[in-house]
């Protein structure tokens, strides 16, 4: 198997569904399957800790994109999970060797073919396994710029991580793709549920109140935890931000790619102006970024630094309170 | 930070058009995972330092050194929390059979014979 066609994605889910869906002749674009599986989102949980530091999400929960886009396009995922690692391999080497490439989730701090300082105990991973030479494995994983190949015994290690949303050996593929949908329904009913979920939510942790409302606590930090862990709680949200394989500014910028490619498909002028909006938006939360990174690396300790990083929060959740809220009328 | 890797950013063309960029990595990111880097590190010689005084054992250095806590370690190492938690104990620790030393060494990569010791110089680094 040397006919997988390797495509650099901005983040892993959509990469990996991107490539599984075109290896089976459907050939979409990474910003559509992102946007047609309903990918973005924002919320923010003080009393769900990860490591002692609140989470903070850009996105919808793993694996959404997946039953998204099974859902919008009639397509049925055959899922595999294993209670035995080498019944997991084994499962794994009958898939690849009859030719079928699958998605598998993984932990990335197992995986040496990251970058040390990119391996954290991570284990929502998911990049696509599609042939094996030897005792190593051919993988497409769409974080990285070309293939690479990994030792069976790391990639079972991987797979079969332990923790938090433990992988436990979670093989995954298409079936039923059609080969030349209609995007159109598909793209509005997406376009919609996204838009419902970040204006409509009533609570207030989720969607774009939530971004305001992490603001408000936000500004609290320096005298509720201390300087120090104020400081790692801001670059945390950084991190989750920029670092986790986002394609910049928290999905932002993916989504204003799949909204463009929308916007055309559908010749909506909204969703054009919308992405235009959703761009400069994304271009702040660099800017909030950018002072966050500021803060940590200075040590700005005061509570002015912390109001600046507030009121550029703030900022961002009205600016995407008003986007979606045109955008749930616009289709 | 990303080891020369590149990875694909969205970013919009002087069309206006959106299109994948490889990025090296910028500032503000760098600056936060080198935060999240340290803040490994220090945990690491926290942990060396107590293990070295005897205050926990070595097992305590080298969970830190995986990144992992004792509640990952359990998993991993298929050992009650509660039970890691007394291993975390030097008199107990040195008192273990090769048996549970085995499991340990497993769940944390390392040979046997490097689980009871600890390193020579100041290793904070992971890996």
């Amino acid at each position: 198997m040397s006919d997988f066609e390797h495509r650099h994605a901005g983040h892993c889910e959509s990469g990996t569904v991107a490539a599984l869906l075109r290896h089976q002749g459907l050939d979409l674009s990474e910003p559509m399957v992102f946007g047609i599986g309903g990918g973005l989102f924002f919320l923010h949980l003080p009393w769900l800790r990860m490591g002692g530091i609140p989470l903070t999400s850009y996105r919808d929960a793993p694996r959404a994109i997946i039953k998204n886009i099974g859902k919008r396009f009639g397509i049925r995922w055959k899922q595999h999970r294993y209670r035995d690692p080498a019944s997991g391999m084994r499962a794994l080497n009958q898939f690849v060797d009859s030719g079928r490439p699958v998605g598998v989730q993984t932990s990335v701090y197992w995986l040496p073919y990251f970058p040390v300082e990119m391996r954290f105990h991570f284990n929502g991973h998911n990049l696509v396994v599609y042939g094996r030479e030897g005792s190593n494995y051919l993988i497409s994983d769409p974080i990285g710029e070309t293939v690479v190949t990994c030792a069976a015994e790391d990639l079972q290690r991987a797979r079969f991580a332990k923790g938090v949303f433990a992988p436990r050996g979670l093989t995954y593929y298409p079936e039923g793709v059609p080969r030349n949908p209609d995007l159109r329904p598909a793209v509005r009913d997406a376009i919609r549920a996204t838009a419902k979920r970040m204006v409509d939510m009533p609570v207030p942790m989720f969607g774009a109140r939530g971004i305001g409302w992490m603001a408000r606590r936000l500004e609290r930090w320096p005298e509720k935890l201390g300087a120090e862990k104020a400081r790692k709680w801001v670059g945390s949200i950084v991190r989750m931000q920029e670092e986790i394989g986002t394609g910049g500014a928290g999905f932002r910028f993916i989504y204003a790619a799949f909204l463009q490619e929308a916007g055309d498909l559908l010749n909506n002028a909204t969703l054009r102006e919308c992405a235009t909006d959703l761009t400069a938006t994304g271009d702040r939360w660099r800017e909030f970024a950018v002072q966050g990174a500021l803060l940590v690396k200075q040590r700005q300790d005061g509570g002015a630094a912390y109001t600046r990083l507030a009121t550029l929060l703030r900022e961002c959740g009205e600016r995407e309170q008003e986007i979606f809220t045109r955008l749930k009328t616009a289709v | 930070m990303l080891g020369g890797h590149q990875r694909a950013c969205y970013a919009v063309d002087e069309h206006g058009r959106y299109v994948v960029v490889g990025s090296l990595g910028w500032e503000a990111e760098n600056i936060v995972n080198g935060q999240a880097n340290d803040e490994v590190r220090a945990e690491i010689a926290t942990a060396l330092g107590c293990a070295r005084r005897g205050e926990v054992s070595a097992l305590a250095y080298h969970m830190a050194r995986r990144q992992m806590d004792s509640g990952m370690l359990a998993a991993y190492a298929e050992i009650s929390r509660l039970r890691v938690w007394w291993h975390l104990r030097p008199q107990v620790f040195r008192r273990l059979p090769d048996k549970v030393l085995q499991r340990y060494a497993e769940a944390l990569q390392l040979p046997l014979a490097e689980l009871r010791t600890l390193p020579a110089e100041n290793d904070c680094e992971r890996l």
